[in-house]
Formats: structure tokens, C-alpha cells, sequence
């Protein structure tokens, strides 16, 4: 599975979780189809909060994990998920 | 001045003010946010959790002094209500929302690195200052309009006992709060490093507060030692002037610790009086609370990067905070987590002023510091 | 005059060039605050949290799109919900005939006793009116009552919070075993109750068939002159009659832990093993002669047939039925 980074880091305008959508929208295919998993790296610990929801509330699965001064969020479809789907 | 029950208030005011910084920090406990959010988004979650908080204090502090643990009740620097106790709570509100933290939230994400809240704890100092300026007319126009004189709570008011009111209200708020526990709208996801529920952050405050009544005799208050700093300062560059303003001889408090052995006295003035003992050491804790927590989780950064109008709109609302405060008198700290839970009129008063003063802060904010 | 006339005009223009400014600047305003509001308004219905003034300046709003953001957002939520319901509806057909398949009736209640879901064997079972019964309480359609009867598992899972089984329940002359569990909520209350019927009327039925039966066996032991025993293959007496106590001088009590080579004279004792061995193999034994011990140690000659019951090719018991030489030799019919 490819791994696709948007740095998030250091920005408050626009929003991370704006920027996220913006992001799981534009690669929506490619997520579903578990081609690609999308990884936001950001230091904002709202957006541990906001991106998870959003995304859970879309279908995807998300992982938050602490990177030394900033979280890393991991939004994917699981391969079983995908089956489910396809099935 | 030196002596045990002295190193006592002053430790026991250090960990409290740690203790509430860190604990404010990992949860986001902001009373600014909990009303912003109200006006500008319609969201109450925030909001539940202050009410779950000022339930528990008025628990705790309710059986505490039925055990006979509280000396002075209704606490010292609670007095008649007045007008300006409204009128002083709107200004807060609308200083609040525009310096983006009250009184508590400016200090420990000021600790934890925001360079615009140090900029409004920067405001709060000149605005407590200022206030001297027109201390007597104020004063004239708060003993003017003062209301219910001689009544301190809303017991007194009404003439029943102070147990049997705090029962009947604690139930009533009680009842939606156990409704919105069961339907999970207390707790909030999150995955972020070190996340403290805010209900628990809740509670744990309001055990702070209470151990602040039992050993210090008040609730959590700060706010006397931004005119007290700014006083000093003032007297460094202006001695004189700083000498002819009436408010700097003022005394905030004057009451006996029965538990320590030693009379608090003192004011916004300059000196080193046992106010200093009491609220330096409870602002540096915050401050400092709030700098352990992020660096405990590796998170410290100065944050400068906000937009010039935000400086602006921090700086212009720590000076309203820092006049209202004087104004009403006392903070949001003081009224809400002290003297709401007690129900002091004057705390409801300024809880009355402060909602319409957060709805017009709110506008501001969207409708100028916003505005291109 | 001139400079009059320029000022007039001159400051007329301007003026109206600022106001004109000002005033699209202000519906510019209301406009970028619209989309923000609604902005914020559609990502709390989805679930998550407002951006904050500073995290979306006017430089950003129209360029980013946010309401096209979270609309589109709002787009892959509602397929996610259209995947899960139907996801959902196949689990419930899945369940749907699992409980069609399995041999006994089963009712999920709610926590006011009414039907939410049933299988076909519990509306055989009962005979149920399948157009009404979603919604109706358990009792009123399979009690016929229209409060809870005494015996209801139902109400003692309510009250308990634990399964619950009942053996035995009778219902309008029939006989059921049920079961019953109850699923909770996070807060441990009980929400929904599943209940499994199976109709036990045939084997309690046979059950009481084989009881008379036995009885009339019993009876008939009890009431002959000959000495009836049965005896286990670790030795112990599965049954004696009454002919066997009182020739033998044992009472009822004095049997248990008494063994069959107790009551065997000694110098019959090794042929009686022999005869045990051969027993155990299947092979029946007539004209069996031994002297049987009394309790008081006088020794009873008798002479019988002997068989054993096998189950699953493993020996049950022996059965013994012996007659009394002694009494023979003295009966007139006998001899003849």
C-alpha cells in the first residue's frame, strides 16, 4: 500500500481538518480501493480529535500515533473492509 | 514576613496553581472557549462540563462546612451585590472572548507557549492598572446601584438555610447532568498525547478549589495581583502618582486563617503583603502547569504564528479583562468556581453580565478582528 | 466659482466612491461569514468540530471551498451509511434464517415485552396470528394473558439480569423447556430478552409411560415368591425384591454397600465368579444351583436363571431369578 504524506505542521490557516478532507476527497478512490493510505503529519492537538471523527464517520479507518512533537494520522481502509465492499 | 503558616500558603497556592495548569492544559479547559463556542458554533459540551464542575464544588464545599471545615462562610471577598457586579461581568465576558482565555486559560497557555496570550496577560496587567485611574468614581457608582444589602448568598436572600437551598439546587442540576452522562455527552474522543477528560478535569478542579477553601479559606481568585504587579510598576516609573491613587490603599482582604494561625491582609497595592503569598505563587503555578504539561509531552513550542489582528484583539481584551476585573470585582475563576457554587449574588450577578458580554465579544471578534 | 463647483463635485464623487466601497466590503463580509457559519454548521452535523475563526482567514475561504469540502465529505458519509445499512440488512437475513433453521421457537422482546423478532417454529409452536404478533407482549400472544404469569422466565430475567432456564413449563396442557438470555447495555441494563422454547410434551409424555411401566414391574417382583436380584458389574445390588430381604434376613438399609459374593456360601463362591465371567459375555444361564448366605449365616440352597442387559456393548447388570430348593422339594405341585 502506498503512503501518501501531507505535512500539516506549523499551519493554523486553513484548518487542518479542512485540509484533510480536502485531501480524503480529492484521493477517495484510490482510499477505498486500498491503493494508497493517506498519513497527516500535524502538531495541532485538536486535529487528533476532528480528522479521526470526520474520517470514522466516512468509512476509514485512522490510527493517531505521537511523533515526537507532532501526531501522525494514518487514514486507510482496512483489506478486509475492502473485501466486504468488493464482495 | 516569614513563618510556617506563611511557607504554607504560599506552597499550598504553587501546587494548586500547578496542579491546575497542567490539569487545564491536557484537557483545554478554557471558560473563554466553553462561552465562544456557545455563541460562535452553538456547541454546549463545553459548557456541561463547567456545570458538572460547579456541582461538585458546591457538593464538597456544602459538606465540608456542615463538618464544621469551613471557618468563614460565606467566604472573605464576598460581599453585597451591586450592579457593577453585572456591569463588570459583561465587560469580562466581552474581554474574555476577544483575549481568546479568561483569567486562568490566558496563564497556563501563555505557559505552554502562546505568544498571544502572554501579549493578553500583558493587557490584563495595564487594564487592572488603569482601573486606579477611575477606582473612586466606580466605587461611587457601585455603592450607588448596590442591591440586596446585607445579603451575601441566595439563601440569605430567600431565608432559608444555606444546606437546604444548595440540596434543592444541586438535584436540579444533578438531573440533566445524569442524563447526559448516560447518553455519553460528557466524554469527547480523542487521541491526542495525555488527553485528560474534561469531565475529570472537572472534578479534579473542583477538588482543587475545595482545598483551597479548606487550608487558604477563599476559592481560586488571582486577579488582585495583576493591579497589585502593575502597581508596582507604576511606582517605579511614577512614585508620586502612583502614591496619590486611592485604589493602591485599598484593602482587598482582611480575614483571619484559623486553620494557619495567621491574618491575610493586604491589597492592590504595591507592598509585599500576604495577597502576594496567596496569588503570585498561584499564577506562577498555572504558568507553570501549563509549561510541565506540554513539555512532559514533548509538545513545547512558541507558537507566534496568529495573525496581527489577533495581538491586537488579545492585547485590547486583556486590558477589558484586567479593568473588569477590578469593575466587578474578581474574575471568572473567582465568580464561577467559587462563588456560583455557593450561590453568592454577587457571582450570579456576574455570571448575568457575562453571557450577553460573551455574545457581544463573540461579534466583535467575527465582525472586526476577523474583518479584513 | 470654478474651484466651488470642483469641491462640490470633487468630494460628492469620492464620497460616494468610499461609501459605495464600503458598502460592498460589508456585503462582502456578511457574505464570507455566511459560508463560515454554514461552513461550521455542516462539519458539527457530521460530528466533529468547528474551525476557529483564526483557522480560516478570508485570504483562504473561497480558494479552499470549505462548504464543497465538507459537502463532498458529506457525500462519502452517506455512501458509508448506504454500505453499512446494507451490510446491516444481510446480517439480518443472515440471522433471519438461522433462526429459521434451528428446531426450536425463538422470540427476541424487548424491555416492555414486546415481540421484536421471531422465528417460524415458535409460531407452530403456538399457534401464533403472525400479522399481529410484531409489537404484542409474549404473554398476551403465547400466555393468552394479559399480565405476567406467575412462572414467567421473562420477568425473572428481568429482575435477576441473568439467563434463566425453565424445565417443565406448561402451557394449555403442553410441556416446554425454555430458556432465556438477556443483552444489556453498556450500563448493565437489560434491554432486550431472547427466548427459546422447545415443545418436551412426547418425552414427558413417554417419560410417564415408562414410569407407570416400571411401577407395574416393581409391583409384580415385589409381590412373587421368587427371589429376584440385580446386581451392577462392580458387584453392587441394583435391585432386590421383598422375597429376597426376608429369605436372606436383610433389611432395606442393610443392602447398601453389600456386595453379591456377601451372600454366597463360601464353597460356592469361586463357581459363582465363573458364572459372573461368563455373564459379562453375553451368555445366559439356566439351572443355576448355589446356596445363598442368610445374614445370620445360614446357608438358603436355591436354583435359578441368570442373564445380564447390555447398553452400547458394555454390561448394565445381571438379572437373577431363583427359587428356593429347600421349599421345592417339600411342594407337592413340584414334584409332579
Amino acid at each position: 500500500m502506498q503512503v501518501k504524506e501531507i505535512d500539516m505542521r506549523g499551519q493554523i490557516c486553513p484548518s487542518s481538518l479542512l485540509m484533510a478532507l480536502r485531501e480524503i476527497n480529492a484521493n477517495k478512490l484510490a482510499l477505498r480501493s486500498g491503493v494508497i493510505r493517506l498519513s497527516f503529519l500535524s502538531d495541532n492537538r485538536d486535529s487528533t480529535a476532528t480528522i479521526p471523527e470526520s474520517a470514522a464517520n466516512m468509512g476509514y479507518e485512522v490510527s493517531v500515533i505521537k511523533e515526537a512533537d507532532s501526531y501522525r494520522i494514518d487514514v486507510f481502509v482496512k483489506p478486509d473492509e475492502m473485501e466486504k465492499r468488493t464482495a | 514576613m516569614s513563618g510556617t503558616g506563611e511557607c504554607i500558603t504560599a506552597g499550598t497556592s504553587l501546587l494548586l496553581g500547578l496542579a491546575a495548569g497542567f490539569i487545564m492544559h491536557r484537557s483545554d479547559f478554557c471558560m473563554a472557549g466553553m462561552l465562544r463556542d456557545l455563541f460562535l458554533f452553538r456547541s454546549t459540551f463545553k459548557l456541561r462540563i463547567l456545570l458538572l464542575t460547579v456541582l461538585a464544588i458546591m457538593v464538597l464545599i456544602e459538606a465540608a462546612r456542615q463538618a464544621g471545615l469551613i471557618y468563614l462562610f460565606p467566604f472573605p471577598g464576598f460581599g453585597s451585590s451591586s450592579l457593577a457586579n453585572l456591569v463588570g461581568g459583561m465587560f469580562f465576558g466581552v474581554g474574555m472572548v476577544l483575549a481568546g482565555g479568561c483569567v486562568a486559560g490566558t496563564l497556563y497557555k501563555m505557559g505552554s507557549g502562546k505568544i498571544v496570550s502572554a501579549v493578553a496577560f500583558a493587557g490584563l496587567i495595564v487594564g487592572s492598572t488603569l482601573y486606579a485611574e477611575f477606582h473612586s468614581v466606580w466605587k461611587s457608582f457601585a455603592d450607588t446601584v448596590r442591591i440586596l444589602p446585607g445579603k451575601v448568598t441566595l439563601a440569605q436572600f430567600v431565608g432559608l438555610q444555606q444546606g437546604t437551598v444548595i440540596s434543592v439546587i444541586a438535584t436540579l442540576l444533578a438531573i440533566p447532568l445524569f442524563r447526559w452522562w448516560r447518553a455519553g455527552k460528557l466524554v469527547r474522543s480523542s487521541a491526542a498525547d495525555g488527553y485528560l477528560q474534561p469531565w475529570r478535569a472537572g472534578l479534579m478542579l473542583a477538588l482543587l478549589v475545595t482545598v483551597s477553601v479548606l487550608i487558604i479559606g477563599i476559592p481560586l481568585g488571582i486577579t488582585t495581583s495583576y493591579a497589585k504587579a502593575g502597581a508596582w510598576i507604576v511606582s517605579l516609573f511614577a512614585p508620586g502618582h502612583a502614591e496619590g491613587l486611592s485604589y493602591f490603599k485599598a484593602r482587598a482582604f482582611d480575614y483571619p486563617n484559623h486553620l494557619l494561625g495567621i491574618t491575610y491582609s493586604g491589597g492592590p497595592g504595591p507592598a509585599c503583603d500576604t495577597i502576594s503569598l496567596i496569588q503570585f505563587p498561584l499564577i506562577g503555578g498555572l504558568i507553570a502547569g501549563g509549561f510541565l504539561s506540554v513539555r512532559l509531552l514533548g509538545e513545547f513550542k512558541i507558537h507566534a504564528r496568529v495573525p496581527r489582528s489577533q495581538y491586537l484583539s488579545a492585547f485590547i481584551g486583556g486590558i477589558l479583562m484586567g479593568l473588569a476585573s477590578r469593575m466587578a470585582p474578581s474574575c471568572n475563576i473567582w465568580h464561577i468556581l467559587g462563588g456560583l457554587p455557593v450561590l453568592a449574588i454577587q457571582s450570579i450577578l456576574f455570571i448575568v453580565g457575562l453571557m450577553p458580554g460573551a455574545w457581544l465579544g463573540g461579534r466583535l471578534l467575527t465582525g472586526i478582528v476577523l474583518k479584513d | 466659482m470654478k474651484a466651488f463647483i470642483n469641491r462640490f463635485f470633487g468630494d460628492s464623487e469620492d464620497t460616494q466612491l468610499v461609501s459605495e466601497n464600503t458598502f460592498l466590503r460589508e456585503q462582502q463580509f456578511k457574505q464570507v461569514e455566511y459560508i463560515r457559519r454554514k461552513t461550521n454548521q455542516l462539519l458539527m452535523l457530521m460530528g466533529t468540530l468547528p474551525i476557529r475563526p483564526e483557522e480560516l482567514n478570508d485570504d483562504t475561504l473561497i480558494e479552499i471551498d470549505p462548504i464543497g469540502t465538507v459537502a463532498d465529505a458529506f457525500a462519502q458519509i452517506l455512501e458509508h451509511e448506504k454500505d453499512l445499512n446494507e451490510r446491516l440488512r444481510m446480517a439480518h437475513d443472515e440471522i433471519q434464517a438461522i433462526l429459521s433453521s434451528v428446531g426450536v421457537g425463538i422470540m427476541l422482546l424487548d424491555s416492555s415485552m414486546q415481540i421484536q423478532m421471531y422465528n417460524q417454529k415458535v409460531v407452530e409452536l403456538f399457534s401464533l396470528n403472525e400479522q399481529t404478533l410484531i409489537g404484542q407482549t409474549c404473554c398476551q400472544a403465547v400466555c393468552g394473558m394479559s399480565t405476567l404469569p406467575a412462572n414467567c422466565t421473562y420477568a425473572r430475567i428481568l429482575e435477576t439480569r441473568r439467563p434463566y432456564h425453565q424445565s417443565d413449563w406448561v402451557q394449555a396442557g403442553r410441556h416446554f423447556d425454555v430458556s432465556g438470555v438477556p443483552i444489556k447495555n453498556r450500563y448493565g441494563d437489560v434491554t432486550h430478552v431472547v427466548l427459546a422454547y422447545t415443545e418436551t410434551t412426547n418425552r414427558v409424555e413417554t417419560e410417564r409411560i415408562l414410569r407407570e411401566r416400571e411401577q407395574i414391574c416393581l409391583d409384580v417382583f415385589e409381590n412373587i415368591s421368587d427371589i429376584v436380584q440385580c446386581v451392577t458389574p462392580d458387584g453392587s445390588f441394583l435391585f432386590v425384591n421383598r422375597a429376597w430381604r426376608e429369605t436372606l434376613g436383610y433389611e432395606p438399609h442393610e443392602i447398601v454397600g453389600l456386595k453379591f459374593w456377601n451372600i454366597i456360601a463360601p464353597e460356592g463362591r469361586k463357581e459363582c465368579m465363573e458364572h459372573f465371567g461368563i455373564l459379562m459375555h453375553g451368555t445366559r444361564l439356566e439351572g443355576v444351583r448355589t446356596n445363598l448366605l442368610r445374614k445370620d449365616g445360614k446357608e438358603i440352597p436355591v436354583e435359578g436363571q441368570i442373564n445380564c442387559s447390555f447398553s452400547n456393548g458394555r454390561p448394565i447388570a445381571t438379572f437373577g431369578l431363583f427359587r428356593l430348593l429347600e421349599q421345592e422339594k417339600g411342594n407337592p405341585l413340584a414334584e409332579s
